[in-house]
């Protein structure tokens, strides 16, 4: 089991231009010990921005729930949410 | 044999004072042949230049309409007028016909300095024959390029260049030759490595004010660079694999141009294109990598910027920023191809046409338009094939 929080940022076209390169500078945001316990990834267009029933890009997938319209401020507190999940299991 | 490239540089330095040049340079390829001219007007100015205008024209558009060069030379001698108190033509030309499917050669000068021909750096003399046209002797020279070689155009300015300002006779044919040599010492990548050297000396040797017209050709015969862009996915889905196959047996160099093309060719593989978002820049998307594909990146903002900055550098490579993003990175692999062949996938995401983007990225085929044309323009060979 992976014990790392996965954060996977859409790079796509549409992502990009919605503002996925500004949540790419989300690890320098993280607190040192939170930093540790997230790993972060870009991937190329994951297609959600096809459908409009999921929302608008940018799109991040945390955990593996998907976050549209994603912000630093909502990725963080997503980030957040599911480290202190994992913890808890733990 | 080894399939070659018939790398060809250009540049002319005009007379000090003169507002055109009176010697002209044209070149075309076909399918079967490159055809180069260099045509010295006779003086400077604007008689010179329209001379060699006329001369270069009827001598290209003659060749590309395949008529022989013995009968093209004889036309041109024919029509050219006569210097009556010099008694001679009023402008001279060497001609230079590549055929591409064995790589033979023949170079015909008429009245300017003999070609040079360099095979492994070093100069080696040319087997010229005489003939004689319309009373007139022309000299013939003929045979096959090899990887490496470099043969040499010029007009009579470069071997003046200097007299009587640093030399008493000008630099003169051999020592030209000379410096051609230690052009080559580097293994030039590309004929206008050469070109661009000698011609910086000409202009120099004249003190910046050159005393006639000087101009240049290089010819450098190398590995053709081949290079294959993937971008869009196809109309027809049930036909990617066949694309995909195609596209990862292309030979040369093959790059990858948009997200959703990387994962169709990625899921063929059954592999993941892995992103390094660390390449990443607020107006460039990152690079991706995938076994196989040298280069992968975004699609639509990627392809415009590396557009942009063709524009900007007037596709010289050495002008391009030295930073390495996508868009960079994909402007060098493509100034450094010889022959590109674009497959276009046609397939539009909707959200693309979104009015909340501050610019229209849907047109992907109007980028590959314009991208072509600026292309062509220098000289690459640029097919397109749209699925």
């Amino acid at each position: 089991m992976n014990t790392k929080v996965q954060v996977q940022i859409c790079v796509g076209t549409a992502c990009h231009i919605m503002g996925a390169a500004d949540l790419i500078t989300i690890e320098d945001l993280l607190a040192e010990p939170l930093r540790e316990r997230v790993e972060i990834k870009g991937v190329t267009c994951i297609g959600l921005c096809k459908d409009e029933v999921h929302g608008k890009p940018p799109f991040v997938i945390i955990e593996g729930q998907m976050l549209a319209e994603a912000t630093l401020d909502k990725v963080l507190r997503r980030i957040e949410m599911c480290v202190e999940r994992l913890a808890d299991r733990r | 044999m080894t399939e070659l490239f018939v790398d060809i540089s250009d540049l002319a330095v005009k007379k000090y004072g003169e507002s055109l040049c009176g010697d002209q340079i044209k070149t075309a390829r076909t399918e079967d042949k490159t055809i180069i001219v260099l045509s010295d007007g006779l003086g400077s100015g604007v008689k010179a230049s329209i001379l060699a205008t006329l001369t270069t024209e009827i001598i290209i558009r003659m060749l590309k309409a395949d008529v022989g060069l013995a009968d093209v030379v004889e036309t041109v001698i024919g029509t050219l007028p006569v210097c009556k108190r010099r008694k001679i033509a009023y402008s001279t030309f060497a001609v230079m016909e590549i055929l591409h499917r064995d790589y033979t050669y023949k170079i015909v000068n008429f009245d300017s300095p003999p070609a040079m021909f360099f095979r492994q750096g070093r100069l080696i003399p040319a087997e010229r024959r005489t003939t004689r046209i319309r009373e007139r002797d022309i000299s013939v020279s003929e045979g096959q390029l090899e990887q490496g070689d470099f043969v040499c155009l010029l007009s009579d300015g470069v071997l003046h260049a200097g007299l009587g300002v640093k030399m008493n006779f000008g630099w003169g044919w051999d020592n030209v030759a000379e410096h051609v040599e230690l052009c080559l010492k580097d293994e030039p990548k590309c004929a206008w490595e050469v070109t661009h050297n000698v011609l910086a000396e000409t202009h120099a040797l004249y003190a910046g004010r050159p005393g006639d017209d000087a101009s240049i050709v290089g010819v450098l015969a190398r590995k053709q660079n081949r290079l294959t862009i993937l971008t869009g996915p196809p109309l027809d889905r049930a036909g990617e694999g066949a694309i995909v196959e195609r596209f990862l047996e292309s030979k040369g160099r093959r790059i990858i141009c948009g997200g959703t093309t990387g994962n169709i060719v990625a899921e063929h593989m059954g592999e993941e294109v892995q992103v390094d978002i660390r390449s990443m820049t607020p107006d460039v998307p990152p690079i991706g990598q995938l076994s196989g594909v040298d280069l992968l990146t975004e699609g639509i903002i990627t392809m415009s910027k590396m557009l942009e900055l063709l524009q900007e550098c007037d596709c010289d490579a050495a002008a391009l920023p030295s930073e390495r993003d996508a868009a960079i990175l994909l402007a060098h692999e493509i100034l450094t191809a010889d022959t590109i062949h674009f497959i276009v996938g046609q397939s539009i995401n909707e959200y693309y046409q979104n009015p909340e983007f501050s610019k229209h990225i849907s047109i992907r085929k109007n980028l590959i338009r314009e991208l072509v044309f600026l292309l062509n323009q220098q000289g690459k060979h640029v097919t397109v094939e749209y699925c």
